[in-house]
Formats: structure tokens, sequence, C-alpha cells
């Protein structure tokens, strides 16, 4: 190879552009993020086909049904499972056929994150709705599968108070919620495929629970194959919650997450064209 | 006053030391790290107090003495730190949780995973022709997706053909969900930015 | 004699336990119901008394690189061992002594624990930019099928995507609605047949691998 061809080789724009500094690349990826949220810009989302399915669903469901929600949000997935829990409770709780919402976790940090979501997403109970009556948050349950298997066996086995130390005789909402026949949808917020998994297996097989997701978007693909028999519906991360959102009529911190995600998603569409647009060339130019 | 505004300047400071690690890795990050780590178990071992204390010692003290065998294969889990000639005790409470997971899986797995998803792809006729357009690309689909974890014979003829297109099929099914990790990865980044730019007060 | 205390007893175990919960579900009976219920909260109840062993692995770990003030795997170990150890005890001690629903225990947490537990995952993000930017490449036109829905994909999961290209909306829909599910029922079907005959092989004792310990001989 000649000095002018090697010289031509790492001058070429098609190099140059697939050799960006990371850096400053990752501190844009910051800015984008704050520039949305400090000037005001707000993108509305249009709610897909699943999540329309997902609000028509609990939207039909008869009077007083129960609807089990399982979260297993905790650090690792807060920013993606968040938005889709706080829009999901606000949706249960709002809507006019007086659903049960009783609210389980699957991870030993579920209780104290779900706690930091209702605070940053200022997720409270309607007025008509009580503690104890419509609502109740009853802990952490252990054992993956099985801890899941005998819950729907025998709900008070495993949780014989709520979280914190009301015992489950004393709580109006879990009346008659005894075993999984008495369930009329299970709701999970997850980003483990395993629990998809093991939520197919044991409510949907053994007691024909319908299912609903708000699944952080690592875990869709989980999802999606059991969709529409076993699956009503589904929230993908905080883009499906902020598409809820809309169809709900309401907008929070949510919808800002949402347009800040679009920002961040097109720094990174755009540098994956320069990589292969790049690339491609390189191999061209290379190849002549 | 003091403890509100540590309350709210921790918190803020140690995430923006956790996000510097991307820059330089430093004792700061290290710090943090072992917060994580620290934090993480000792959080752990009080809730499995609490779990214990509500679903075991709680029913033992009102009569329910049928769950007393269960502490005893559960107590048989701490002999993997006894002496090598008593420590294949521990087999006694693996055994345990091996079976009653297997024993579930197994008795769920086939109608609760295998036949609902066979029967969902055969399905063919559908309401509109669109439907049954969708049905059929979905079946064959299917097939080719499934042929192609056929290890037992060689992938030639017919069924290498087969395998082929189901790879082409898997391959846009994965860049599907590349995206959506690429999603949570963002999401959970762009959660905690925006959380310290609100505690600032921006 | 040793055989059957250490391999043959607690596989027996691990077949009655299958056994009953297979017949529970798959020949309803009081006696079955009864026995597969109680053998299932047992097993429930077995994992929750073990929660302490990632605890007591940690101490483990850690204790002995503070003892030897070692300085593997990486400098001054024993300095962040030593951090950790007295984090987790912090913890629990107050935990213990004030009750995990206390204003002191939620504040340790919420002010030392939960902003930055998530944090290894946040920064993640960073490093997936710089893959989606450094390794995404069409080398053939096989990978095409790889790159053209990933790109089509992580428009779309973003609000502006659909506004700025239109079309992207339908053929990601498509790709959720038909292509996506179809592809993962298949790889589910085959993944869960692979998974049974584990389990099936577990069960009749020719997978030992869950008798396996630390320090002792293979298939002893």
């Amino acid at each position: 190879m000649t000095e002018t061809t090697e010289s031509k080789k790492s001058g070429s724009i098609w190099v140059k552009i697939q050799n960006i500094p990371l850096v400053p690349l990752q501190l844009l990826f910051v800015v984008l993020i704050i520039i949305p949220v400090v000037a005001g810009i707000s993108i509305p989302s249009t709610p897909s086909t699943s999540v329309k399915e997902y609000y028509d669903f609990l939207a039909d469901l008869p009077e007083g049904s129960v609807v089990i929600f399982n979260s297993q949000m905790y650090g690792w997935n807060y920013g993606d499972c968040a938005p889709g829990c706080a829009a999901t409770m606000n949706l249960v709780l709002s809507l006019p056929n007086n659903l049960r919402f009783i609210v389980m976790f699957v991870s030993s940090d579920g209780g104290m994150f779900w706690d930091t979501m209702k605070k940053d997403f200022n997720v409270e109970l309607p007025s008509d709705k009580k503690y104890g009556e419509d609502y109740v948050e009853l802990g952490w349950y252990v054992g993956g599968e099985v801890g899941f298997s005998t819950l729907l066996d025998d709900f008070l086995t495993i949780f014989p108070e709520d979280r914190y130390g009301t015992p489950a005789e004393e709580l109006p909402v879990m009346d008659n919620v005894l075993t999984g026949d008495d369930i009329s949808v299970i709701i999970a917020s997850t980003s483990l495929s395993a629990l998809v998994d093991y939520e197919v297996r044991q409510a949907y097989s053994r007691y024909d629970i319908p299912l609903l997701f708000a699944p952080a978007g690592m875990t869709v693909m989980s999802v999606i194959p059991y969709y529409p028999y076993a699956v009503k519906g589904y929230i993908t991360g905080l883009t499906g919650a902020a598409q809820l959102e809309s169809l709900m009529g309401i907008t929070s911190l949510t919808s800002k997450m949402g347009t800040a995600f679009s920002f961040m998603t097109l720094e990174a569409f755009v540098l994956a064209i320069l990589g292969i647009v790049g690339g491609y060339m390189q191999t061209r130019e290379e190849g002549e | 006053m003091v403890v509100e505004l540590l309350s709210i300047w921790i918190p803020i400071i140690l995430v923006v030391i956790g996000l510097s690690f991307v820059f330089v890795d430093w004792p700061g990050w290290r710090f943090c790290e072992t917060i994580i780590i620290g934090g993480g178990t000792g959080h752990t071992v009080i809730m499995c107090f609490r779990n214990i204390d509500r679903t075991i010692i709680t029913p033992i003290g009102k009569g329910s003495y049928i769950l007393i065998p269960a502490i005893l294969f559960g107590a048989l889990m701490y002999f993997r730190f006894a002496p090598k000639n008593i420590r294949w005790l521990q087999r006694y409470g693996y055994a345990w949780i091996v079976g009653g997971g297997l024993g579930i899986v197994i008795s769920t797995m086939i109608q609760g995973q295998i036949l609902p998803a066979i029967a969902e792809s055969a399905k063919i006729i559908g309401l509109t022709s669109m439907d049954t357009l969708n049905n059929i690309i979905s079946f064959v689909i299917f097939v080719t997706v499934l042929s192609y974890f056929i290890f037992t014979k060689e992938h030639t003829g017919i069924l290498g053909a087969s395998a082929n297109i189901g790879r082409k099929f898997l391959m846009i099914a994965f860049g599907l969900g590349f995206s959506a990790l690429m999603m949570t990865y963002f999401g959970v980044l762009l959660e905690r930015v925006l959380w310290v730019i609100t505690s600032i007060g921006l | 004699m040793s055989t059957m205390y250490r391999r043959t007893i607690p596989i027996g175990i691990t077949i009655l336990i299958v056994a009953v919960l297979c017949l529970k579900n798959f020949f309803p009976n009081p006696i079955f119901d009864y026995w597969g219920k109680n053998f299932q909260t047992w097993s429930t109840l077995i994992t929750t008394i073990s929660g302490f062993l990632g605890a007591i692995v940690f101490l483990a770990y850690h204790v002995p690189k503070i003892s030897t003030r070692s300085h593997k795997p990486v400098q001054n170990q024993w300095i962040w061992s030593l951090s950790s150890v007295s984090i987790m005890s912090i913890f629990i001690a107050v935990g213990l002594l004030f009750g995990y629903t206390s204003s002191q225990y939620q504040w340790l947490y919420g002010t030392w624990y939960g902003p930055i537990s998530g944090l290894l995952n946040a920064v993640t993000a960073f490093f997936a930019l710089s893959a989606i930017y450094r390794s995404f490449r069409v080398r053939n036109v096989e990978s095409l099928f790889l790159v053209i829905p990933a790109l089509i994909i992580l428009l779309y999961d973003a609000p502006i995507g659909v506004t700025l290209f239109p079309p992207i909306g339908p053929v990601a829909e498509y790709i959720f609605a038909v292509i996506g599910p179809s592809a993962f029922r298949g790889f589910i079907v085959a993944a869960s047949a692979g998974t049974l005959i584990l389990s099936i092989r577990t069960v009749i004792g020719l997978e030992k691998g869950y008798l396996a310990m630390e320090g002792e001989e293979r298939g002893a």
C-alpha cells in the first residue's frame, strides 16, 4: 500500500464519520435529555393497537373485578417500568367500574420503589377510593414460579397480611380473594422474561386468567408470542405508558420522558446510519 | 433542616458520581458500587426476616404446624457451610426446591406454553381475507423457525431451505428485540438524569 | 449406604414432589390437592428461609479480604470490601432496630441506596449508544434482516419517529403483530421442548447437576 493510499484512507470522510470521538456524543446524549424538559417541548404520542386493547380490556371488566398487579419494578428497571406502573394505577383507580386493585411485588425492593414511583409521578388515590377498600399493597412474594403457583392456589398462605401488617381479614378489598378463580386479570410490570413464561404457565393455563403486561422494553419479545390468546394487551416501557396517558387524556412526567426519549433515540438512529453508511462506503472504496 | 438538605444533595452527588463512571473509573465510582452491593444485600436480609416472620413464624404461632418440615429442610440448606463430611445434608433442601420447581413446570409446560402456541399458529382461517393472509404468513414463519431448531437432522434439502428462511425471520425478530432492549437502557438513564435536573430545580 | 443418603434419597425426594405435583394438576383429588399444596408451600418457604445464604456468601467473600488486607482483584480491594460490609451492617442494624417501615430506614434506603441502585443499568445506555454506533455494520445482504427491522423499531419506539417518518408506523405494527409473535412462538416451542426434556431427565436422575457441591467429587 502506498503512502498516498494510506493517507487517503485515514483522511477519507467515510473513515472519519465512523470515528467521531465518543465523549462528545455521550455528553450530547445527556444534553438531549435536558433540552426538551427545560424548553417545555412536548411531542404527542399516538396509541398503538396493543395499548388500545390494554385500555379497553380494563375498561370493559365487570363491576368490582379483582385486578392483581404484579410489580417486578426495582432499581435496574425503574426508569422503564415506573411510567407503566403509574399510568396503570391511574387508569385502574379512575375507571368507573370500581375495580379492586391489589398490588404485590416480585423483588425485595418492590415496595420501596413503588413508594418512589407514587412520589415521582404524583400518583394519588382518587378522593372516592380508599386504601384497604379499593386498593392494597400486599408485599413481596418469594419463590418465583413456585411462590406464584402457591399464591394462586391459596392467596392467604403467601399474603396473610398486607405490607403494613394489617391482616387480610380486615381488608375489604381482599374479600373472597382466595384462589386464582377469584381473579379477573393479572397485570405484570417486569423486565424478567421468566416471569412472563411462568405467569402464562400458572395463571393462564391452570386458571384461565387473562394477562396484561406493562413490560420493560427488553421483555416485550417474551410477551408478544403469547399475544393475543393469553396476553390481551400490553404497554411497552415508557413510550407505551406515554401512549396510555394520551389515551386517558392526561399528561405527567411520563409524557416529558417520552419527548426526551424521542431526542435520545434520534441521536442513536443518526449514529447508526452514519456507522452503516460509513462502513459500507469504506468497504466499497477499499474494494475499488 | 440539615437532614433535609442532606436528603436532597447526597443522592444527587451519588448519582452524578455514578454516571461519571462512563468517562473515568475512579474511587468515587467504586464507593458507589460498594453502596449498591452492601445496601442491596442488607435490604434483602431485612426483607427475609420480615417474610419469615409473616409466612412461617406467625402462622405456626396460630397453629399451622404443617409448616414445621419446611423449617427443618430450610435449615438443612445452611449445611453448605458445614464440615465436608456432613455438607451433603444441604442436598435435602435443594431437592425440595428443585422438585417443587420441576413439578410445576413439567405439569404446566405442555398445556401452558407448547400446545397454545401451536394452536394459535395453526389458525389459518380469519375473519377477513387480510386476517387469513396474515395467519398463513404466521404459520409459515412458525414452521420455518421451528425447523431451524431441529438439530437431530442435517439442514439439507427441504429442511435446510426451511431452516434458512426461519433464520431470516429469527433475525427480524431479534432486530426487534435489540431495539426494545435499547429502549430499556435509554429509559433507565433518562429517568435518572431527569430526576437529577428536577431535584436541582431546573 | 453413603450413596443412599447422599444421592438416592435426595433424588427420591425430587421424584416424590414432582409426582405429587403432577398428580395434583392432572388428576384433581382431595388427597393429591392437599399434599400437592403442602409440598408447594414447603418449597416456597424453604426458599424464604434460605434467603440469608446470599448474605453469608457475601460475608464469606469479603471478610477474608478485609482480614488479609487483600489487593486482589483490584488495588485496595480490602477497603472496598470493608465499605461493602459496613454498609450492609448499617442497613441490617437500622432495619432490625427500628423496623423497615421506620422513617430512619426509609431515609437510609431512599437517600443512599435507592437513587443509585439502577446506575449499573443506566451507564449501560452509554455503552449501548457506542455499540449502536460502532458495531452496526452491514457486511452482507443477510445482515440487512437484522439491521433494517432494528432501525425501524428504534424509530417507532420514539413518539417523534412516526411523526417524522409516517410509513414506519404500519411496518412496525406489522412486525409487532405478525412477524415477531410468530417467530418468537417457534422459539418458545423449541425452548420449552428442550426445558421439558431437561426437567424429565433431572427427575429420573440422569441430570445430577443440582446435587453438586463445592469441594466434593462429581458423582459422590
